[in-house]
């Protein structure tokens, strides 16, 4: 019984070790399938890009070479109407008309193209003049606005700087004012003083000059100068 | 010590008097011959101050030239009152004046007057960075100021 469990045991792990290896081996398989896969598609984009790029090619020359064997048919053709003279006058008017008739409806249609593309570039013209304007506009504007600007502040400052050169003349002529009137007052003070010397020197005596001076000193020493 | 001597000191140019007479018998002291000190002494010198010296001298106790560097120090200390007055001072009226300091402000005070006739009497006083204008002038200049309007108005007239 133990025997039987034992082995199942043992082969349920193998069988376990097993599928972990298969699933291992299917998961870096299916890894590489995704990188293979994203190769294939990158090469495939440059094949294409590769061939458009061959027949875009291709089609741009035999375009020219068709254009060249068209204008070289016709520049035959041409020709051989106006040398062959198996041809009737008849014959040859009507391919020459013919002729004609193709060279008109290419002309018109020229004319046609010419006068499309005229109007385009009208068009294309008439808006550039217009966005143009519109900058210009703007422009105008936004300088017009920033010289409003400038005016403003030069008109403050200039303002300002006249209302201090007033104030300052102004306070100028006070000083002067001033002066001058100290010098009234000290010119008619020196008159006085003269004046009032020559009185007092004369009518002073020495011992009332003594008497002064002692006087002088009582009221420096009431004042509390010594 | 220095107080007797000091005592005879009233004016500024007093002071540097007696510097001078100190400065003298010093310079005797250290450079001279012998017997040129007591020379100068006797000779040199204003008669009070001689005086005084010699007293001083007298006493053995003192060493000569310590007294009287001792002396120049006082001298230097003595405190300034500067007078401008509106008349020229005679010797009686500064010691007067110096007489009436030495009463009522203290000792050791010297006066360093000076003449100023436009202030018309009074004094202007200074005192140990103190100033005052106490003259006549000055009255004046404040009454000036006071009636200056009433003066204009005189003048005016």
């Amino acid at each position: 019984m133990s025997n039987a469990n034992d082995f199942l045991l043992y082969g349920s792990i193998l069988i376990a070790i097993a599928l972990g290896f298969i699933v291992a081996a299917v998961v870096i398989l299916y890894v590489r399938l995704l990188r293979e896969h994203n190769k294939l598609k990158e090469e495939k984009a440059a094949l294409s890009a590769e061939a458009q790029r061959q027949a875009q090619e291709i089609l741009e020359k035999a375009q020219k070479e068709g254009e060249q064997l068209i204008t070289s048919a016709h520049q035959k053709a041409a020709e051989i109407i106006k040398n062959t003279e198996i041809l009737s006058t008849d014959s040859k008017n009507k391919m020459l008309s013919a002729l004609e008739e193709v060279s008109r409806v290419n002309t018109e249609n020229f004319k046609k193209t010419l006068s499309d593309a005229k109007s385009d570039i009208a068009t294309v013209l008439a808006k550039v003049s217009k966005d143009l304007a519109t900058s210009a506009l703007t422009e105008v504007a936004t300088f017009r606005g920033t010289l409003q600007k400038d005016l403003i502040t030069t008109q403050a400052a200039l303002s300002a700087a006249v209302n201090e050169g007033y104030k300052k003349i102004e306070e100028e002529m006070a000083k002067y004012r001033q002066v001058r009137l100290s010098q009234v007052d000290e010119t008619i003070f020196e008159i006085l003083r003269e004046v009032t010397q020559k009185i007092i020197g004369r009518a002073v005596s020495f011992e009332e000059h003594e008497e002064l001076v002692k006087k002088s000193l009582e009221e420096a020493k009431r004042q509390n100068i010594f | 010590m220095y107080n007797e001597i000091l005592s005879h000191i009233r004016t500024k140019s007093e002071a540097w008097q007696l510097e001078d007479e100190v400065d003298l018998l010093l310079d005797h002291l250290y450079k001279g011959k012998a017997g040129e000190f007591d020379l100068a002494l006797k000779n040199d010198l204003r008669a009070w101050v001689s005086e005084q010296l010699l007293s001083a001298f007298a006493n053995p106790d003192v060493k000569k030239d310590e007294y009287l560097r001792g002396l120049k120090e006082a001298i230097a200390k003595l405190r300034e009152l500067k007078l401008t007055l509106a008349f020229e001072p005679t010797q009686n009226s500064i010691e007067k004046i110096h007489d009436w300091v030495r009463r009522n402000v203290g000792e050791n005070i010297i006066l360093d007057v000076t003449f100023n006739p436009t202030i018309f009497a009074g004094a202007i006083v200074i005192f140990e960075g103190k100033y005052r204008d106490l003259s006549l002038r000055n009255k004046f200049r404040e009454q000036f100021g006071e009636n200056r309007e009433r003066i204009f108005e005189i003048l005016g007239k």
